[in-house]
């Protein structure tokens, strides 16, 4: 339909309203939570079905150590519901899956709602302290080389970035545990707290902080490097904008004209960014938290994968999925939030 | 710091500026010397790349960082080109601020446009109290409400941004104001109004300004004294009546010539033709409503008949929001009519899009501004070949578009085949897309203001060439505009549409010198020069 007319045309002459407008503001706000419910419905079905097609018997897997007669694997199957048809097993999860009941893990018999709400907190910690260091990180310096664009510094910072992100999160993170906590022995190679524990509250904080760091280093290399460029294109977009100049005009500091005026205006396409990205960080968790035993739904996951441990891993494709989607709806909310013209609108 | 009565505002003494380019310096501004008093008013008229813009920019030294300047700029006494940067902060926008033309980009969309108005006079004046009350003061001194303090720019008309602009300039009361093509995006109606309301303010200021424009009309219309500018220098200069009218240099008069005045016989181009043969377009009792937010809704089109017949040129006039664009949707087929129907030749048009295609064909659309128009990563081949493409046209690809760029007069085609947009000039690339509607063989063409965005000397060009299409492919035309001289210059007919409905139509003559209806009165009577004064002015 608007090929014939771009949006090039002059602003007077398109501002005249078009059919199917956004509508009001709670209407938009319903409307987008009600998408995010649809995919996280979606997202219950698949995590279903697609552990079903996986091969491999997870009753066979579970007693692998020690193999038991056909009725003792006869009763395992009746107890996890597994000799039920198909779409019984499926009435039954969605029962379940309404009261809060994600199963029972197959492998530590406890359950899965239990088993993930015991590793969110861990990996809320380590992927928040990452991202917030890494978005900081990534706007500041990608605001910076944009300001400088083609100075030694906006090449010295985009290369690095660059490479770093490009490198594997897992070697990355065993070059790390190589050189800081082996080599150097500076932080313990594993886990979240020292064995034993510690006595006190300001020193049990410390000693997580301690084992946060390496974890925290690795993800915030790898993950800062899509803030810095989305944030030095987008605001390189804005560097010829005519109000800029006007903003100089008024005599305005080159400080002041990037921070009052051309940073909020790179900032919204950034947002977008953000907060998908916010969702994959927490599924890329996975590897960092299992290179370093980070007991969190990573390392969760990654142990599940083993067994099968088909309820585990539902439980945490849920889990993980649900992330994506909020942060998801939350950036579009935020995004009407910030800017004035789609609020409007 | 402060001027004494004989000390200009502003005085260029032999400025000279050059910008670095990949081919060495290429001069904008050449050796002017201009000077301008307190209470006094300069016009700055020439094309784009004359250095207009370079010289307002040079009087707060915004220059790009790759520009080099010689000479000497004072403001208020002061060399400004030897200013450290404090000094000049301190000096910028408190002694002369500018109004920059197209207020859309130059404000800041995510910010209220109090905080902007309110912004120069906090960081001049830190301690200043009831800031509130002096943006409120300033927005009622451009008749805006003071409710508008927290709109947003894009909530704001062209006309109110530009007086908002206003506003903002007199935040800090300069001595001087220096206002950059201000009314050059605004219908007449608009236009009228933000001239009207710098005039005022500067005759009840005292302060100086500074007005530049490619259009000598707006400038004699608010200029006592006027100065026309070609590659960088000053070519003319007196009293803005004398430069209108009897104006020296061969460049001033091309330039007074491009500006139609409504009336004079010498600039209406378009000869009496009869209607070739052909079918005819037509809109029949055609009504567009949208929906508003909240129910209810708004009639953009009201029940409007119109008629195009073959070879035929007829201008749709009226001010932005008047319904013009939306009747042009619905005649190009991308706008359903809530009721009535758009015919070509005897059938109604096709609601189908596989069936559109063909009727899109034969009626082509020619945008404002090429530059947006052209994707700036396609050669001109590829800009021309797309139509041809999407159309699956029987018959040589490359023949196509060189037929189509020798009818745009793109000559020899071979030459501007591989050429990017950018490095077209604006007339040229208007060319390009004439070329790219030409390849698919139309039968009309829906131009929405097909010259608002050229130079004053292409614009004549560009309307020549409609013209000639006209007689040697029996093209005619639907000229969208708000502009009565472009309709002087090009159109048989003129309908002038207001409110969604068209109150007055028929031959250009009768509508242009003998309106009936009053909105037609209005409009003639804001052109900035009509032919009444000119006859007043200059009885010879």
């Amino acid at each position: 339909m608007t090929d014939l007319l771009p949006s090039t045309t002059t602003a007077t002459d398109l501002a005249e309203p078009t059919k199917g407008r956004a509508q009001g503001g709670l209407a938009f706000v319903l409307r987008t939570i009600g998408g995010g419910l649809i995919s996280m419905a979606l997202i219950v079905v698949l995590g279903f079905f697609m552990f079903r097609v996986l091969p491999g018997d997870p009753v066979r897997a579970m007693t692998r150590d020690r193999p038991g007669n056909p009725e003792q694997l006869a009763r395992l199957r009746a107890e996890f519901g597994l000799d039920q048809p198909l779409p019984q097993q499926f009435l039954d999860y969605l029962g379940d899956l309404a009261r809060g009941d994600l199963g029972t893990s197959y492998k530590y018999s406890q359950p899965v709602t239990d088993l993930i709400l015991g590793r969110l907190w861990p990996t809320v910690l380590l992927t928040g302290t990452a991202l917030v260091i890494s978005v900081a990180l990534g706007l500041w310096l990608g605001s910076r080389a944009a300001w400088r664009h083609g100075s030694a510094f906006d090449r010295f910072t985009t290369a690095t970035a660059l490479v770093l992100w490009s490198v594997p999160t897992f070697w990355l993170g065993l070059i790390v545990l190589m050189v800081f906590a082996v080599a150097l022995d500076l932080f313990p190679t594993a886990g979240m707290t020292s064995p034993g524990g510690v006595d006190g509250f300001f020193p049990a904080v410390l000693d997580v902080a301690h084992h946060l760091v390496l974890p925290c280093l690795t993800m915030v290399a790898v993950v800062y490097a899509q803030y810095l460029m989305v944030m030095r294109s987008s605001l390189l977009e804005e560097m010829t904008a005519d109000y800029l100049t006007t903003a100089r005009a008024k005599g305005l500091r080159e400080d002041l004209v990037r921070r009052r005026h051309a940073v909020p205006n790179a900032l919204l396409p950034t947002i977008t960014i953000i907060f998908l990205q916010v969702g994959f960080v927490v599924s890329g968790a996975v590897t960092v938290e299992t290179v370093f035993s980070w007991p969190g739904l990573g390392l969760l996951t990654y142990q599940a994968l083993a067994v099968p441990d088909i309820p585990l891993l539902q439980g945490t494709l849920i889990a993980l999925s649900s992330a994506v989607v909020i942060m998801n709806v939350a950036a579009d909310l935020v995004y009407r939030l910030v800017d004035p013209r789609v609020r409007t609108r | 710091m402060t001027p004494t009565s004989e000390t200009p505002l502003l005085e260029y003494r032999d400025l000279t500026v050059d910008y670095r380019t990949p081919r060495g310096w290429e001069p904008a501004v050449r050796g002017v010397s201009l000077s301008l008093g307190a209470g006094e008013t300069l016009g700055i008229a020439g094309e784009s790349g004359c250095g207009k813009t370079t010289l307002a920019m040079a009087a707060l030294r915004l220059l790009p960082r790759d520009a080099r300047i010689g000479g000497s700029v004072l403001v208020g006494g002061v060399d400004v080109t030897g200013l450290s940067w404090g000094k000049l902060r301190a000096l910028r926008w408190a002694q002369a601020s500018i109004v920059f033309q197209g207020a859309m980009h130059s404000l800041n969309p995510v910010r209220t446009v109090g905080d902007q108005i309110a912004e120069p006079i906090r960081l001049h004046s830190p301690a200043a109290k009831g800031v509130p009350q002096r943006v409120t003061e300033l927005l009622a001194q451009v008749e805006l409400p003071a409710a508008r303090t927290n709109a947003y720019p894009h909530e704001l008309s062209g006309g109110q941004r530009q007086r908002v602009m206003i506003a903002m300039a007199l935040a800090c009361d300069p001595d001087l104001v220096i206002a950059d093509e201000p009314t050059t995006a605004l219908d007449v109606v608009v236009q009228q109004q933000v001239l009207d309301r710098l005039a005022v303010l500067v005759a009840e200021r005292g302060v100086g300004l500074m007005m530049i424009s490619h259009d000598l009309s707006v400038l004699a219309a608010s200029c006592r004294r006027v100065v026309v500018m070609q590659d960088g220098l000053v070519v003319e200069d007196g009293p803005s009546d004398q430069v209108i009218h009897r104006p020296q240099h061969p460049h001033a008069r091309a330039l007074a010539a491009a500006f139609p005045t409504v009336g004079d016989p010498a600039s209406r181009l378009v000869e009496h033709a009869e209607p070739g043969p052909g079918p005819t377009l037509a809109a029949e009792r055609l009504t567009v409503d949208f929906p508003l937010r909240g129910g209810g809704g708004v009639r953009a089109v009201d029940g409007v008949s119109l008629q195009v017949r073959p070879g035929e040129i007829v201008a749709l006039v009226g001010q932005s929001g008047s319904g013009k664009t939306t009747l042009a949707r619905c005649l190009l087929g991308v706008q359903q009519p809530t009721s009535g129907e758009v015919r070509y030749g005897d059938a109604p048009l096709p609601r189908s899009s596989r069936r559109l295609r063909g009727y899109r064909r034969s009626v082509q659309l020619v945008l404002q501004d090429p530059t947006g128009a052209l994707n700036p990563r396609h050669s001109v081949y590829e800009a021309v070949a797309e139509g041809p493409r999407v159309h699956r046209l029987p018959g040589d690809e490359a023949a196509i578009v060189a037929a189509a760029l020798e009818q745009a007069e793109l000559r020899p085609p071979e030459r501007f085949l591989p050429v990017l947009p950018s490095q077209l000039s604006g007339g040229q690339r208007q060319r390009v897309v004439i070329a790219g509607a030409l390849a698919l063989a139309p039968t009309f063409l829906v131009a929405d203001e097909p010259v608002a965005s050229l130079d004053a000397s292409v614009r004549r060009e560009i309307l020549a060439l409609l013209l000639r299409l006209r007689t040697e492919l029996g093209l005619g035309a639907l000229v969208i505009t708000h502009d009565l001289g472009l309709a002087w210059t090009i159109a048989d007919r003129v309908a002038v549409m207001h409110q969604g409905r068209i109150v007055e139509s028929g031959p250009a003559e009768e509508v242009l010198l003998d309106p009936q209806h009053d909105y037609t009165k209005l409009l003639l009577s804001v052109l900035p020069t009509n032919v009444e004064n000119d006859v007043a002015a200059d009885p010879g």
